[in-house]
């Protein structure tokens, strides 16, 4: 059984193909598990809306939104242990597939992650180790948008032929795709898209203009001292911005560090104006898309609305005078990714049912090597010459020739980039190699360089001298920091001790977890009799007596009611 | 790509060979269905190949830019207009309106940026914020973009201007911090230049710093030239190039006010310090069409070219130094005195190891530093210089024999 998984900046979920295409719901009966991780105190992992709930309790032991760091080497903390992105994505992914396998009742092995179009090559493999190191074998990295397509074009299978549009605004990117729908073919003609433009940005211009209308600090939720009260402002700003959604406004109130309580009204009109930087970011992809697609927005049959962050009415405003139409939406956006990457599952396995779906994808950036350029004696190194120009179609391999920068050279280092810019500086560096030559003339030497792509995004790069045959070549693996074999065991290893909350015990988490972020946003009595009924729940779960728990349970339950409606 | 497809192509396709773009379609999706990307990969390329080949033989229809309404030339009008009248901010919002009123990717939105890009981006007097504006929205800088499709060598000139802009915008943040203190003095105006000059004076590593940045400015060709104070420039050239060169001391030359020690002189490295960018900068020689950095190259300690030299090679130098009948400079009587016009032997500097001269009937004694970047070099020389001796030493390290070059008094 493959497993299919959209691992989210803010929310993530998983689908398995049965005859069409099944949401997993987690513990919580709810599919979408939001993508936080938190360390509790006894060391154990919390994953989804518990760790949620602590990111404003334990700010310092919780991390969310790491999926912007995926293909750094950034360590993100957890108090005093510390977590590469893709390790944090790997405990989602644990509890996914745990999910799933309770679902099915049958282990599952295999799995399906998608990305957004956009991201790089160290990127992809990130998410590729994240599925790893939770113990799948990852079959496919697909694109988001292409995600987003195929589950549209199975849902629209009699509608949906012709050129289709797919906005894609999740939690922290944004990706556009022109893709070419017809009698099953999925053809994506193109892709553009800003790897930092997302929902999670719309909030933190709101927490932005919050400060400045109440006229606090901005708090710094890098420094030990500011972590809470920027947790706080962004869960403030966050909940404000969804109200948003259904109302004209909506009150946004925050309790400062000191005890005083600060009020602002956040309205539509001053939401727009705030968003209007990011709302201009949205063109140029676009633009990019439809120019390398060659269709113009008016030929497009459909434009297809993905991703949690389309459900703000801003952003649909923006797509339907955009392209002067309404857009589709009648998928749920922040199931329409996870939903194409079940399709996907299913079409790895070969179901009957999908026989007849192809699907063609393209390569998101251009792959080049750095060179010289000019006349003899007048060069300007540090250009980029293109090998695979984006957007074109995958798998493919493509050879460029070159020759060495003057007579006699002794050996080439080939470096190789992604990106658009003229100069490679400005251009993202995958690797390099070199290649020993026999010391002949230029006019004697000629190297052939050739760049393979794969379905799945990887890229190798193969250079060949003519003269004397010999050749290098090299898989791009993550910059520098790629771990050796042994290194990438150790860490296997180091993760699977880490245990994460048991599933059935998931409730209670989120219970305690909501009882406690409650507790830290309280204060005087309503904070004592809290933190009597919260002691009491911790220990009628230390005491792993059902009923017992159930009870104390019932009452913290109650508790909480009683005191978020007397706000 | 851009090759006939052949009878093994149409064989992959499954079509007899045809120009209706519709057929290809049609077959290609066809075949689709049997040699997919994710079950036949290889069988997937070859097909893809020949999909393209086919489609590529088609005879093209133009690109459609007609069925926009827009009026271009009123548009591009209304924009003059604002920008002659200063308004800066309105001419941006002039863009923007007129770009936000079409979907982007539309065929008007093309109209727009055809329009710009004809008639708006390569203006000299386009101010820079205005330039900035323009590449950023219509996203200029893509180098596989529309612009660049449309006409690429028109947008290799744009990309050139963006790099100039993005260089003088980095070195004025630069002249802002303390370390920029050069950087301020070669933006600032000629009085204050002048008085911090005369106040700190610059030492032989400054020098060689501001030879550096003259180099940088002239790499960017004459989109900034404008932006620097002339009177500034004059001041700083006099004070890189040393004391007037033959305007003093014409008796007892100063070899240390005209140039840094002798072993130091020829290889005056033009940076702002930023060694490793001149490295690579100077560390590669191109070739039209494509050139493998060399690693070779790197470790090579004699940087030979650099920037838009327009220099001959060392190699095609070498024998013209040691041609009797190649004069090494032109000494001509003009109405204001002697002009001596030093291009011939900077043309064949790759080859010169050492350069001495000295004036009238003096021994060629006086090191003379080579400038390592393209400059127009001639200098009117004072009455009393009537002849100038120089001796080479050429790469080989071969020393020449000693040249007299007297005034001649008409003009060539």
């Amino acid at each position: 059984m493959i497993l299919g998984i959209d691992l989210g900046t803010t929310n993530s979920l998983a689908a398995v193909w049965r005859d069409g295409v099944e949401l997993v719901p987690n513990a919580l009966g709810d599919v979408l598990t939001p993508s936080v991780v938190s360390l509790d105190r006894t060391g154990e992992i919390v994953v989804g809306a518990a760790a949620r709930e602590r990111l404003t309790s334990h700010p310092e032991m919780t991390a969310a939104a790491f999926k912007r760091y995926m293909g750094t080497s950034r360590r993100i903390p957890l108090g005093t242990r510390s977590f590469r992105a893709e390790e944090l994505s790997s405990f989602i992914i644990r509890s996914l597939h745990a999910d799933a396998e309770a679902l099915l009742g049958a282990p599952v092995d295999e799995a399906v992650i998608t990305v957004p179009a956009y991201f790089s090559d160290a990127q992809r493999r990130a998410t590729r180790t994240a599925g790893e190191l939770a113990g799948l074998k990852v079959e496919r990295v697909l694109n988001e948008p292409t995600a987003a397509a195929l589950a549209y074009g199975l849902a629209e299978r009699d509608t949906a032929d012709g050129p289709v549009l797919v906005f894609d605004l999740g939690g922290g990117t944004f990706d556009v795709s022109v893709l070419e729908m017809n009698d099953g073919i999925v053809e994506v003609r193109a892709t553009a898209g800003d790897n930092f433009l997302g929902g999670e940005d719309f909030d933190d211009a709101v927490a932005m203009w919050f400060a400045g209308a109440v006229g606090m600090a901005l708090p710094d939720a890098l420094t030990p001292e500011g972590q809470v009260p920027a947790a706080r402002l962004r869960r403030a700003a966050e909940a404000a911005r969804r109200l948003l959604s259904n109302a004209p406004t909506a009150s946004m109130s925050l309790t400062l560090p000191d005890g005083t309580m600060r009020e602002a009204d956040l309205t539509t009109e001053i939401f727009a104006r705030i968003a209007e930087p990011l709302l201009e970011r949205l063109r140029t992809p676009i633009a990019r898309a439809l120019s390398d697609s060659r269709i113009r927005p008016e030929e497009l049959s459909h434009v297809v609305l993905a991703g949690g962050a389309t459900r703000m009415p801003i952003i649909r405003r923006e797509a339907a005078r955009l392209f002067g139409r309404l857009p589709l939406q009648r998928l749920d956006p922040d199931e329409v990714v996870g939903r194409g990457a079940g399709v996907q599952a299913g079409l790895k396995m070969r179901s009957a049912a999908l026989s007849d779906i192809v699907l063609t994808d393209v390569a998101p950036y251009t792959l080049g090597i750095e060179v010289s350029e000019g006349r003899p004696g007048a060069s300007s190194p540090g250009r980029m010459l293109p090998v695979i120009e984006r957007n074109t179609v995958v798998p493919v391999s493509r050879m460029r020739p070159v020759v060495p920068g003057r007579d006699f050279q002794r050996q080439v280092e080939v470096r190789i980039f992604q990106g658009e810019a003229r100069l490679v500086r400005d251009n993202i560096p995958l690797g390099s190699f070199e290649l020993a030559l026999s010391p002949r003339r230029i006019s004697e030497q000629s190297i052939e360089v050739r760049f393979t792509y794969d379905v799945n995004g990887i890229l190798e790069v193969s250079a060949k001298a003519e003269a004397d045959g010999a050749s290098e070549r090299i898989v791009i693996q993550h910059g520098s920091d790629a771990a050796t074999p042994e290194e990438a065991e150790a860490r296997l290893a180091a993760l699977a001790a880490l245990k994460i909350h048991p599933r059935d015990q998931s409730a209670n988490r989120l219970l305690l977890a909501r009882g406690e972020r409650v507790f830290e946003e309280r204060l005087g009595s309503d904070r004592d009799q809290l933190g009597v009924v919260l002691g009491q729940f911790e220990s009628a779960i230390d005491t792993q007596d059902p009923a017992t728990i159930e009870q104390a349970g019932a009452e913290l339950t109650r508790l909480l009611h009683e005191l978020e409606a007397s706000r | 790509m851009s090759e006939l497809p052949t009878p093994d192509d149409w064989a992959s396709l499954g079509i007899a060979p045809t120009d209706a773009t519709d057929v290809i379609r049609r077959a290609y999706r066809e075949q689709l269905k049997k040699t997919g990307p994710e079950t036949d990969p290889e069988g997937f390329q070859r097909l893809r190949a020949a999909y393209e080949a086919a489609l590529q033989a088609c005879p093209s229809t133009p690109a459609a830019v007609v069925g926009s309404t827009l009026d271009a030339n009123a548009f591009i009008a209304a924009l003059a207009a604002r920008r002659a009248a200063g308004d800066e901010a309105g001419a941006i919002a002039l863009v923007d309106e007129t770009r936000a009123a079409h979907p982007p990717g539309s065929a008007a939105s093309e109209v727009i940026e055809n329009a710009l890009l004809d008639h708006v981006a390569l203006e000299r007097m386009l101010s820079p914020a205005l330039f900035l504006h323009l590449a950023r929205v219509f996203d200029w800088r893509d180098t596989q973009g529309h612009a660049a499709r449309r006409d690429p060598e028109h947008h290799a000139v744009v990309l050139d201007r963006i790099a100039a802009e993005d260089f003088f915008a980095a070195f004025s943040a630069y002249a802002q911090t303390p370390e920029g203190k050069l950087e301020a003095l070669v933006l600032a105006p000629h009085g204050e230049a002048l008085e911090r000059l005369t106040k700190d004076g610059i030492g032989p590593e400054q020098r060689a710093e501001i030879r550096g940045i003259f180099d940088q400015f002239l790499s960017h060709g004459a989109f900034l030239m404008g932006r620097l104070d002339g009177g500034t420039l004059a001041l700083l050239r006099q004070a890189v190039e040393g004391p007037p060169l033959l305007g003093e001391s014409v008796t007892t030359p100063r070899p240390a006010a005209v140039a840094p020690p002798a072993s130091a002189a020829p290889r005056v490295v033009p940076t702002l310090s930023k060694k490793t960018q001149w490295k690579i900068r100077a560390a590669t020689v191109a070739l039209i069409g494509a050139v493998v950095l060399g690693r070779a190259l790197y470790k090579s300690d004699r940087p030979t070219y650099g920037g838009n030299d327009t220099a001959l090679a060392a190699s095609v130098a070498l024998p013209l130094l040691k041609d009797p009948k190649v004069p090494w400079v032109d000494m001509v009587q003009e109405p204001d005195g002697v002009r001596v016009d030093w291009a011939p032997v900077m043309r064949m500097r790759h080859a010169i190891r050492d350069l001495r001269i000295g004036y009238n009937d003096g021994k060629p004694t006086t090191v003379f530093p080579l400038p390592q970047f393209d400059a127009p070099i001639g200098f009117l020389a004072p009455p009393n210089i009537t002849a100038i001796s120089m001796r080479i030493r050429t790469t080989d390290g071969v020393w020449s024999e000693i040249r007299r070059y007297p005034v001649r008094q008409e003009k060539k």
